[in-house]
């Protein structure tokens, strides 16, 4: 549930405003533990990739909930070598 | 009879259109300028219809489904990213071609998944944002393969896809004059912690591949080979091999090459010539 969540935020406009307005009411429509829903909330794109999220999940929601000009930050997060 | 005039391979990342004054002016300008070098033979073919072949970068098909070919053969419309930095708008579609591609496929056993109504992403957008819909009546046909999300589409699959779309266009009873273009790559890892790696050297063979139009040698490198060397973004040169599958003993010509960190990939620009 962790990706298909990343991927609505990541997709469905209405939902990244949802998201954005309340995301521990919207993670609660997933079935999530309380660390998958840490780590969704506060975006650590790096942790979650240590869990073995898909990358183009994680880079399409931060970039959809944080434009394209946060990828440098994105980068920084993931602990990238760019 | 309808019939392929032109082929083409290049780079989509998303970057060139929503970062563009990121690199130095003399980077993007060469960019640009390969654009529209595409646009201008495109005019020169008297290009009427282009079958555009992109990757879904995990945003169109979700976890829900992925399929591993699909063809528009209805409404498009695109960007489906709200950070492209331009409007989504509907594009002009040839319906009736990319119907008989479809159903070509079926024939030569393709299993094309298949969208009435799509909204398109950048690595089909763009290519037809900065070409396309810069010559007025221009229609395009979406195709989607899987490079994405493992299982990834396989080689042999991809020339198959490329062959057939070849047999639909010349079996089609219009007199359409058709471009293809296969778009992505080169080397680049995207959302990864390797993210802002270029392989030049990786870059450069895949380069020399195209120029000497070797479709077995394309076709030859495996996945693992790919992602190791040119990262998950390079996977989209499967769409490069798709458009050579289509043009058999076509004349590549490079274009352009360029490593553009600022937009982290490695940027690279074919023309695969057709005999006249």
């Amino acid at each position: 549930m962790v990706e298909r969540a990343l991927w609505i935020i990541g997709n469905e406009p209405a939902a990244t405003r949802e998201f954005l307005a309340d995301k521990a009411a919207f993670l609660a429509r997933f079935q999530l533990d309380h660390e998958e829903r840490e780590l969704i909330s506060t975006l650590d794109v790096a942790g979650l990739s240590q869990r073995g999220v898909h990358a183009l999940l994680l880079i399409n929601a931060y970039q959809t909930v944080f434009g394209s000009k946060s990828i440098p930050e994105y980068m920084m997060r993931m602990g990238a070598i760019g | 009879m309808a019939s392929i005039v032109g082929a083409f391979v290049m780079s989509h990342v998303p970057l060139i259109l929503a970062a563009p004054h990121a690199p130095e002016r003399a980077v993007a300008d060469e960019v640009f300028n390969s654009f529209k070098l595409i646009t201008h033979r495109l005019r020169e073919l008297e290009v009427d219809t282009v079958v555009i072949i992109g990757a879904d970068h995990y945003g169109l098909f979700g976890p829900h489904c992925v399929p591993q070919c699909l063809i528009g053969i209805g409404g498009v419309d695109g960007p489906a990213e709200n950070w492209l930095g331009i409007e989504r708008e509907e594009v002009l579609t040839n319906q009736p071609l990319a119907k008989h591609i479809l159903n070509q496929g079926y024939a030569d056993g393709i299993d094309w998944a298949f969208a009435t109504s799509l909204t398109a992403d950048h690595s089909v957008i763009l290519p037809y944002y900065l070409t396309v819909r810069q010559i007025e009546g221009v229609k395009t046909i979406p195709v989607y393969l899987n490079q994405a999300v493992q299982p990834i589409i396989s080689s042999r699959r991809v020339c198959a896809i490329g062959e057939s779309i070849r047999r639909g266009v010349e079996s089609w009873s219009g007199s359409e004059r058709v471009a293809i273009f296969g778009t992505g790559g080169v080397s680049h890892w995207v959302g990864t912690p390797e993210m802002g790696r270029i392989n030049e050297a990786f870059d450069r063979h895949i380069l020399e591949l195209v120029q000497a139009g070797d479709v077995a040698g394309l076709a030859a490198l495996s996945d693992q080979e790919i992602l190791d060397e040119g990262g998950n973004g390079a996977m989209e040169v499967r769409n490069w091999l798709c458009a050579m599958a289509a043009v058999p003993g076509s004349h590549p010509h490079i274009v352009s090459y360029q490593p553009v960190p600022q937009w982290v990939t490695g940027v690279a620009f074919a023309e695969l010539r057709l005999a006249a």
